[in-house]
């Protein structure tokens, strides 16, 4: 077992770990943070995608040994940016979400493609959405949701418009 | 799916990293971005003892101007490159072709030396670097040695880099304003591996014309006949996609003569494209 | 029909007009479940924590068949393993089915004497984590007596083939056989004999969720509880009563958030009993999260069948006869409660299609190899008899020289034939089935079609159109199953609704929300009854202990099974808050009461629910003399006949064929849709568009092939591929409504149906495209080595022919 201190939502935590214990289970099982799912476990579907010093990342394949110090964000830690609000309020508006499993995901990841492309349109949507596999939808209501979203005023005001 | 156990080490040096991994002897392994390799561990198909955390290195997470070119630390991401976080000597095909890898969520923590070192016969920055003609830099216990990109890859994730020693960098040398390139992947969906790549270069101020493909059984490999070819063609037509497939499918057979006739001609018609892509995009 | 109902969506004629903006049947409401799912504190399986928890990992064979000589378990962990012997007493899941010969086949929770398949459990490790559970799995040796592997199903059948079951004496599960007509007379009469086998490759359901089952025993209430990601927690409790030897009231199972599924949790899964009956065993919770690899391997497989196919037709493409030969890879055990013979004996009962065909034999079989046992994915046979007909449709019309929209009106079931009753006895209940493929194809460009443009674009590239048109039956009642000899007959639906003492409404139904927007849709059926704001009704599922016996969802059943239950369950209570509310307004006569956004109203006077709930559940002093207190109903619906509302559709593509690379592009995808009464447009189009998604996958990605030997090449999702963001456009669906006359409502199921034309229309449209090279692609999925081999096939036999 590892200590490992780093900043989760904002909070400092320390835990000790094993090392081939993977971000997203020390999320879930030790920590509570049950927004993070896991529906593959190597890194192809993208339900586990959390922030690692703000940048997407996938809790599946990530160590939390190797984490040390670094700051970890997850859905639970962005129920009220004003950015996460708007996207969650355009996917209930466009039927973004059926089973919900893949949601969280799908949020992390269209947040931080609204704040990094302000060139945003539906190609670009779905091309960025590639690591992220939704069984229900057909991605339908979440590139309207994506496209929705990136009108609202914390996304728009954020690029300058 | 859960990785079998392992210990770990966070290395703040890479003698420190070299030391620790000629200790192990073969049951060590390097751990970059982890994008490949933790996936595998989760699997259980890659039995390690002990991993050897190299991320934390600062000189390997670096980019700076060297002579004319760029030298690339061994733990850059893939996304420090696509959105040019890293200076760029290659008109912007490191950019290009680093957008291209996987998903952003992958290419904000893998990294290119990660990518080099595992050396996926259909990765893309071990045929990029190929046709770049770069020179990968190895830190190992009796020091630092340079080992050009034509000697790097040896088969499907097989590489010249010896068992202790670390990928530090490598070495991008520049194009002339004038050069070209081209990229052409063959996926069936997005961010999936390629069963074929091409890069193209073609940089007339400096006479250099390169096409390097991926995806081949034993790693990337550069098309002479195509290369020949390159220095010839003033715009596109038909009869030069013609004349680049030839030339492919002749430099393919002597490369391997066991490949079949759809792997050939798959490949072949990569590098058309990729040809077509750098010509006429 | 019923018609008439309370409506408060501006005085219309009856509910089926309820406007978008209404919130009853028809409006676009957006849904109740949204705002936990959205912000990621929905519960699923992996999600409940639980004191003193152990996890499962299950050992599965490496193997695909052999005897089990030994199972070698170190001392040291031998506490932490459970095999077979160690479960004496434990039934194993056994699926009986009325086909005549049908032989059933023990399915054990954990592999007794014999493996039949890669991926069977064999042992259970049980410990505080699943990485230490996967541990001692591999410290556990099994002896392993290998036996040749079955792979081929039509080399399954040959003599000399190795055996499955070994008392079954060959790995026929079961032939059904089918003649109407006469078949020789038809055969004397064509003009045309256009023949050719279909086939469909294996695949997996993949819900985003994997399976999951956690068990514990609640000493207070005396009860085994058993959560479970499924579609039918009621049905699993009493079959999980049954394999270990429990009484159903000790047990209760529990379905939470469920990630999908798609018919994949419908099926008694062994790892169900083998949790339960550890559960059973020890003294702490256990859980099992199936992970990706498990699922592709060891969850129920779906897809794999084969039509050989011969259409006798007239000049002009009339169908005279269809003569078919349908086999079905079923793997190595029935599924309960489908059993093997569900998928043949469905294929060959709905093979025949939109279409007016009075001559059809029919040969299917079902055949046991070592391989997964295959389920119901959703649209089960549909999806296979749908590629079968249609793309022999295409091939009718090139033979003849016609569009193969024309071919299709021409042979289709017309509006004035209703009701239909095809020539397999199922009943087409309404519907205007050349509309529907008009429309389609005209959106999708009528001068693609009918100009057969193929020219190619840069790089050889080459554009095709294609359609494919079905029919699917849903919500089928009594008689259906009863037909189909299954162990249970899902013909009803039950629904309680209870207005709390404040005036709010719950409704406790048997179905399980998966995705489908049932907690929504439903309390839309309640403010069509009630004029009760959804947002105000908690619809409560997916818990035996908490609702009447109900069946679950599948066989896109819920909405009219479930929302029948619900219309009449608050019909009633609707009668009796009209008693309370007129007492209380002193109105002397009851149906001049009216229910309207959450208030009773008469004339100028009126009271809020909360007065009506009050009175029946705090203040039987207010209530009318006579009548009872409490303000709860519990209706069972059943449709009006056995037979089912039959929704149709027709789809449309246009792609775009690279021969070169093999890769196709869509560029175009049309729908043209009738599920009869849209309860909530927004949740039908998403059900539309996410079917779509997944026939999608069918068509051109998904695929578990197995080597000889049996191994499965698709264990992780680098090597399965599924449908991403850019390889699903934009989907266009159109709407028309054509009521059955059988429901509540005019209400018809809808959840299978996109997934059941993608392979067809795909297949047609890259056929289409590639026709002027000879190419033929009638397998899927469709993939690049695929196209690429067919062309340079084409290539080969055409110099073959200038030689």
């Amino acid at each position: 077992m590892t200590r490992v201190a780093f900043t989760l939502n904002g909070r400092p935590v320390s835990v000790e770990v094993e090392p081939r214990t993977h971000l997203a289970d020390l999320l879930r099982d030790a920590l509570g943070q049950t927004a993070t799912h896991l529906g593959c476990e190597h890194g192809v579907c993208g339900a586990c995608t959390i922030l690692i010093d703000g940048e997407p990342a996938r809790s599946c394949i990530a160590l939390p040994v190797a984490l040390q110090g670094r700051d970890v964000r997850t859905l639970e830690g962005l129920r009220e940016d004003p950015q996460m609000l708007a996207l969650m309020e355009a996917f209930r508006e466009e039927h973004g979400l059926q089973c919900g499993f893949c949601t969280p995901g799908m949020l992390i990841t269209l947040r931080d493609l609204l704040r990094r492309r302000p060139d945003i349109d539906e190609a670009t949507v779905r091309l960025e959405l590639g690591g992220n596999l939704c069984r229900c939808t057909g991605y339908q209501g979440i590139v309207r949701a994506a496209l929705r979203a990136a009108r609202h005023p914390s996304f728009a005001d954020a690029r300058g418009e | 799916m859960k990785p079998a156990s392992f210990d770990y080490y966070r290395a703040r040096d890479l003698d420190v990293a070299t030391a620790v991994l000629a200790e192990h002897e073969g049951a060590a392994r390097i751990l970059a971005g982890g994008q490949s390799l933790v996936p595998m561990l989760n699997l259980r198909l890659a039995p390690v003892a002990m991993l050897v955390d190299v991320g934390d290195i600062a000189e390997l997470r670096q980019g700076a101007r060297d002579g004319d070119g760029v030298r690339i630390g061994a733990c850059v991401t893939h996304a420090a490159i696509e959105d040019g976080a890293v200076p760029d000597a290659t008109r912007g095909l490191l950019g290009r072709v680093a957008a291209g890898i996987a998903y952003r969520a992958i290419r904000t923590r893998g990294t290119i030396g990660g990518s080099l070192a595992l050396a996926d016969p259909a990765a893309e920055w071990p045929v990029t670097m190929l046709a770049l003609d770069a020179t990968v830099r190895v830190h190992g216990p009796h020091g630092k040695r340079d080992i050009a990109m034509r000697d790097m890859v040896l088969g499907a994730y097989t590489t010249a880099v010896e068992e202790a020693e670390i990928v530090e960098s490598i070495a991008v040398p520049a194009l002339s304003a004038g050069a070209r390139h081209g990229v052409f992947k063959v996926c069936r969906k997005t961010g999936e591996y390629a069963a074929s790549i091409g890069v193209a270069v073609s940089d007339r101020e400096a006479g250099r014309h390169a096409l390097a493909l991926g995806g081949l059984t034993g790693g990337p490999a550069r098309l002479g006949r195509v290369e020949r070819r390159l220095s010839e063609i003033e715009a596109w037509s038909a009869e030069t996609g013609e004349a680049i497939r030839e030339a492919a499918v002749a430099d393919l057979a002597e490369r391997d003569d066991e490949m079949s006739e759809d792997e050939r001609g798959l490949h072949a018609a990569t590098a058309v494209r990729t040809v077509k892509d750098m010509i006429a995009p | 029909m019923r018609t008439t109902r309370h409506t408060d969506d501006g005085g219309g004629t009856g509910p089926m007009d309820g406007a978008e903006g209404s919130k009853g049947i028809g409006g676009r409401v957006l849904r109740n479940e949204d705002a936990r799912l959205v912000s990621g504190r929905g519960q699923f399986l992996g999600d409940i924590a639980m004191p003193g928890i152990r996890d499962v990992a299950f050992l599965r064979s490496p193997v695909a068949h052999a005897r089990i000589a030994g199972i070698d378990i170190p001392d040291d962990i031998r506490a932490f393993v459970h095999t077979a012997e160690d479960f004496e007493g434990v039934a194993p899941i056994r699926a009986t089915a009325g086909v005549p010969g049908f032989k059933s086949s023990d399915y054990p929770a954990l592999a007794k004497g014999k493996v039949r398949f890669v991926g069977e459990p064999v042992a259970l490790c049980v410990a505080p984590s699943r990485a230490e559970a996967e541990d001692i799995a591999q410290q556990i040796f099994v002896d392993y007596d290998e036996l040749p592997a079955v792979v081929d199903m039509d080399a399954a059948l040959e003599r000399g083939a190795a055996t499955v079951h070994d008392d079954w004496g060959g790995n026929l599960v079961c032939e059904l056989k089918i003649d109407q007509g006469d078949m020789a007379e038809a055969e004397a009469a064509a003009a045309h004999r256009v023949e050719g086998e279909y086939r469909l490759s294996r695949q997996a359901g993949v819900p985003l969720e994997g399976r999951g089952v956690l068990a514990y025993r609640d000493h207070r209430l005396d009860e085994l509880v058993v959560y479970s990601s499924t579609q039918f927690p009621h049905v699993i409790r009493t079959i999980l009563a049954e394999c270990i030897g429990i009484e159903e009231r000790r047990l209760r199972v529990v379905a939470p958030d469920v990630g999908g599924g798609f018919g994949v949790k419908n099926n008694l899964q062994p790892e169900e009993i083998a949790l339960a009956a550890l559960a059973m065993r020890v003294d702490h919770p256990v859980r099992w999260l199936e992970d990706r690899r498990e699922h592709l391997l060891g969850c129920a497989h779906a897809r794999e069948h084969r039509y050989h196919l011969v259409g006798h037709v007239d000049e002009r493409g009339r169908i005279l006869a269809v003569d078919a030969r349908i086999r079905v890879d079923a793997g190595a055990y029935s599924v309960w409660p489908w059993t093997a013979a569900m998928e043949a004996g469905m294929a060959a009962g709905i093979l025949v299609g939109p279409y007016d065909i009075r001559t059809y034999r029919a040969r299917a079989a079902t055949i046991a190899t070592t391989k997964t046992p295959m389920g119901p994915y959703r649209g089960v046979a549909r999806t296979g008899a749908c590629f079968g007909i249609e793309r022999l449709i295409d091939d009718i019309a090139a033979a003849v020289g016609r569009d193969p929209a024309e071919v299709r009106l021409e042979n289709m079931v017309r509006p004035e034939q209703m009701p239909y009753r095809t020539v397999t006895n199922k009943v087409f209940d309404s519907g205007d089935y050349p509309e529907s493929l008009r429309r389609a194809v005209e959106a999708i460009g009528r001068d693609a079609v009918a100009g057969r443009e193929a020219e190619a674009l840069a790089d050889g590239v080459r554009i095709g159109v294609g359609v494919a048109s079905y029919t699917e039956q849903t919500a089928h009642g009594t008689e259906e199953w009863v037909a189909r000899g299954l162990p249970v007959i899902f013909g009803y639906e039950p629904a309680t609704a209870r207005m709390t003492p404040d005036g709010g409404l719950v409704l406790e139904v048997g179905i399980q929300n998966h995705g489908q927007g049932l907690e929504t849709t439903l309390a839309q059926v309640a403010h069509q009854e009630l004029g009760i704001d959804p947002a105000k009704v908690a619809v409560r599922h997916g818990d035996s202990s908490l609702s009447p016996y109900g069946m679950g969802t599948f066989a896109s059943r819920s909405m009219v099974m479930a929302g029948g239950a619900v219309g009449l369950a608050c019909e009633r209570l609707r009668e009796k808050m009209l008693k309370i509310a007129a007492h209380l307004m002193q109105v002397a006569d009851p149906t001049e009461v009216m229910l309207l956004d959450g208030r009773a109203v008469a004339g100028n006077r009126s009271v809020g629910f909360g007065e009506i709930g009050a009175a029946a559940c705090l203040h039987p002093e207010r209530l009318p003399p006579g009548l009872d207190p409490g303000l709860e109903v519990t209706a069972v619906y059943q449709p009006g006949v056995g037979s089912g509302a039959f929704s149709y559709a027709t789809h449309a593509v246009r792609v775009a064929v690279d021969p070169e690379l093999g890769t196709v592009r869509l560029l175009d995808y049309v729908v043209a849709h009738d599920c009869g009464t849209v309860v909530n447009p927004m949740v039908v189009e998403g059900q539309i568009v996410g079917g779509v998604a997944q026939g999608i996958g069918t068509a051109l990605y998904e695929e578990i092939p197995y080597d000889e030997h049996g191994q499965p090449l698709a264990s992780t999702l680098m090597d399965y591929l599924l449908p991403g963001a850019t390889e699903v456009p934009d989907i266009r669906v159109i709407h028309t409504c054509s009521p059955s006359p059988h429901t509540s409502y005019g209400i018809k199921g809808l959840g299978e149906g996109g997934a059941i034309a993608p392979p067809a229309a795909i297949a047609n449209a890259i056929n289409e495209a590639l026709r002027p090279l000879g190419a033929r692609l009638d397998e899927t999925p469709i993939s690049p080595a695929r196209i690429r081999a067919a062309v340079r096939a084409a290539r080969a036999g055409k110099r073959e022919a200038a030689s």
